[in-house]
């Protein structure tokens, strides 16, 4: 199990997705833990959920993926978390405005398989 | 006496000849006269015509076009006012379009408070004297304002004008294109109009038939520009919603794509060889569509001119080499082969984007694969230091094409010869690869010897 012993926030407002990355990331040996939006993701770390990565989608309703790892930042919340974007905006600039919010990676969801995003993930925290 | 006689005779017939000289020569000077000033109003008109030639020539805007000619025509045939209207046959209106005053018809108009491109001139066929231009398309003159303002200027108004002596006579001028109305051309002046000679009426005319080809011009040259206007307008509409409906069928393709790897991949347990091969194709399909919205978000991108270029030196060596070895797996599932030389084994140094160049040579390679059922492709990178050039070429030995294929094979959703056979594909890779191309200041083109004799596509890229 390459992710044994590690924990993984997905953020994704598609319940459709959430559940195909929760369900590959826990076959894959991780403690999941997911939520539909960003507001819940936020709430599930203020109560305490410190996870060793953060894959989170962009485009959201009510606060998107961006702003919520602004929120996280600020509020310090899980200070040595991986943060990786997992989005369908695959544009340069998109990809720019992550960097310079400081995320580890960003992968464009629909050219890459749920397995290629674990190994991407485990080569993160490797 | 008789010499006295004789003189004295003389001295009169001297006298008759002399009258009858003084006379003939008073006609000839009356007719040279007359001559001089049919002349010199000849000329003015010819100076004038000119002068609206080159504003028709030169303006391309009718509503500017028509504020020069009127301003020129007042000017130059000293008027009052000079103004075009525009008639709206639906309507039955006459709309003012321009005008032109003197200065002192402009300061009682002023004083007067109202101006005559403000007046809209509406119900047309309910005033005889103006129904009998349009409709016999005939030239109207009045010394009565009220044959064409009453009921839309004030009598007070009307009366102060002719008081003032501005506006004695107006004429009246349609502008016939094609025997459709589009306007009049009116004139105001402060004299009669038996006052005119015939030299000065025929110039007023020459003028309105010149107004009418510039109107004529430039109308078809704005309608011209709206279409255009519109066409742009569209064009960005179909842009727009190409990207949207991209970006919206993104997410089912990643749910589509995500579960089939993971039913492949045995996440929800074991599944039969006949089963995996199912799913396999449906995996192998999603890819393809998933290809094809890249792509259409690529030339949405390209149309809007919204591709971002991020320009560095890498070594187009390397490129080729991993796209090679990445497409080696799909080409041998063919039982094709695919070989690599280069020069010599240093770095292909190019300035350019990579992920962009990179789609640019996966784009052709896997096109050559795909249109080829067997043999080989042939990969080469030639180095030329004199020209800073370094060129890639893909030899296959595929289906090849004819010659008006190859004119057309870099065009948008150009399938070459696979519209004719079953070659899956969008029509889109090449067209993208060329865009790229031409954005980095390249060349791609193809060669071949003709239908089933392969062929050979070239990629010239600046060295550093």
């Amino acid at each position: 199990m390459p992710g044994k012993d590690k924990k993984i926030l997905i953020v994704d407002d598609d319940s459709l997705i959430l559940d195909m990355y929760s369900l590959k990331f826990t076959n894959s040996g991780f403690e999941v833990e997911s939520a539909l939006s960003a507001v819940q993701a936020l709430k599930k770390l203020r109560c305490g959920f410190t996870p060793d990565v953060i894959l989170a989608d962009i485009m959201m309703p009510e606060m998107d993926g961006l702003e919520m790892l602004t929120a996280i930042r600020k509020e310090g919340l899980v200070k040595g978390a991986l943060r990786v974007i997992l989005s369908n905006k695959g544009e340069k600039s998109d990809i720019e405005q992550g960097k310079q919010m400081g995320v580890s990676a960003y992968i464009v969801k629909s050219n890459s398989t749920p397995a290629e995003v674990v190994e991407q993930v485990m080569n993160l925290l490797n | 006496m008789a010499k006295k006689d004789i003189k004295s005779s003389n001295t009169t017939d001297n006298q008759n000849h002399s009258d009858h000289d003084d006379s003939y020569l008073h006609k000839i000077n009356e007719e040279v006269y007359k001559r001089n000033m049919e002349l010199a109003v000849l000329n003015k008109t010819l100076s004038l015509l000119r002068k609206l030639y080159q504003i028709s020539l030169q303006t391309l805007l009718p509503s500017i076009a028509a504020e020069k000619m009127v301003g020129i025509i007042r000017e130059d045939l000293n008027m009052e006012t000079a103004g075009v209207f525009i008639f709206e046959e639906q309507a039955d209106t006459l709309t003012p379009f321009s005008f032109s005053k003197s200065k002192r018809l402009f300061d009682t108009l002023k004083k007067l408070s109202f101006k005559f491109r403000d007046i809209k001139i509406s119900n047309v066929s309910s005033r005889p004297f103006l129904q009998k231009i349009i409709k016999d398309k005939t030239f109207g003159v009045t010394e009565n304002l009220n044959d064409i303002w009453s009921g839309l200027i004030n009598e007070s108004n009307l009366k102060a004008l002719k008081e003032e002596d501005h506006l004695r006579t107006m004429m009246f001028f349609p502008l016939v294109n094609e025997n459709k109305v589009l306007g009049i051309l009116i004139l105001g002046f402060n004299r009669d109009y038996k006052t005119l000679n015939e030299h000065e009426k025929d110039s007023i005319k020459s003028c309105a038939d010149v107004i009418v080809v510039a109107l004529d011009k430039a109308y078809l040259y704005k309608n011209l520009q709206d279409a255009n206007e519109k066409l742009k307008s569209l064009d960005r509409l179909k842009t727009e919603f190409l990207s949207l409906a991209s970006h919206q069928l993104r997410s089912p393709l990643t749910a589509i794509k995500g579960y089939t790897s993971m039913l492949l991949g045995g996440d929800f347990g074991d599944i039969n060889e006949k089963q995996k091969e199912a799913v396999d194709r449906v995996f192998e399909s999603t890819n393809h569509l998933v290809k094809t919205v890249d792509d259409l978000l690529n030339v949405s991108k390209i149309e809007q001119g919204g591709m971002q270029y991020i320009m560095a030196p890498f070594d187009m060596r390397k490129i080729v080499m991993d796209i090679s070895a990445d497409l080696s797996i799909v080409a041998e599932r063919k039982g094709l082969k695919i070989s690599f030389s280069s020069d010599d084994a240093h770095s292909y140094p190019v300035k350019g984007d990579l992920e962009k160049i990179r789609n640019v040579v996966l784009n052709l390679i896997d096109n050559s694969i795909k249109y080829t059922k067997e043999g080989s492709l042939a990969l080469r990178l030639i180095r030329n230091n004199e020209l800073k050039k370094i060129l890639l070429t893909i030899t296959d030995t595929g289906m090849g094409m004819t010659e008006d294929t190859k004119k057309t094979l870099f065009h948008k959703f150009s399938r070459g010869e696979g519209g004719k056979v079953n070659v899956g594909g969008s029509g889109l890779g090449l067209y993208l690869a060329k865009q790229i191309v031409d954005m980095h200041k390249g060349h791609v083109w193809v060669e071949s010897p003709g239908l089933g004799k392969g062929s050979t596509f070239f990629l010239e890229l600046d060295t550093v």
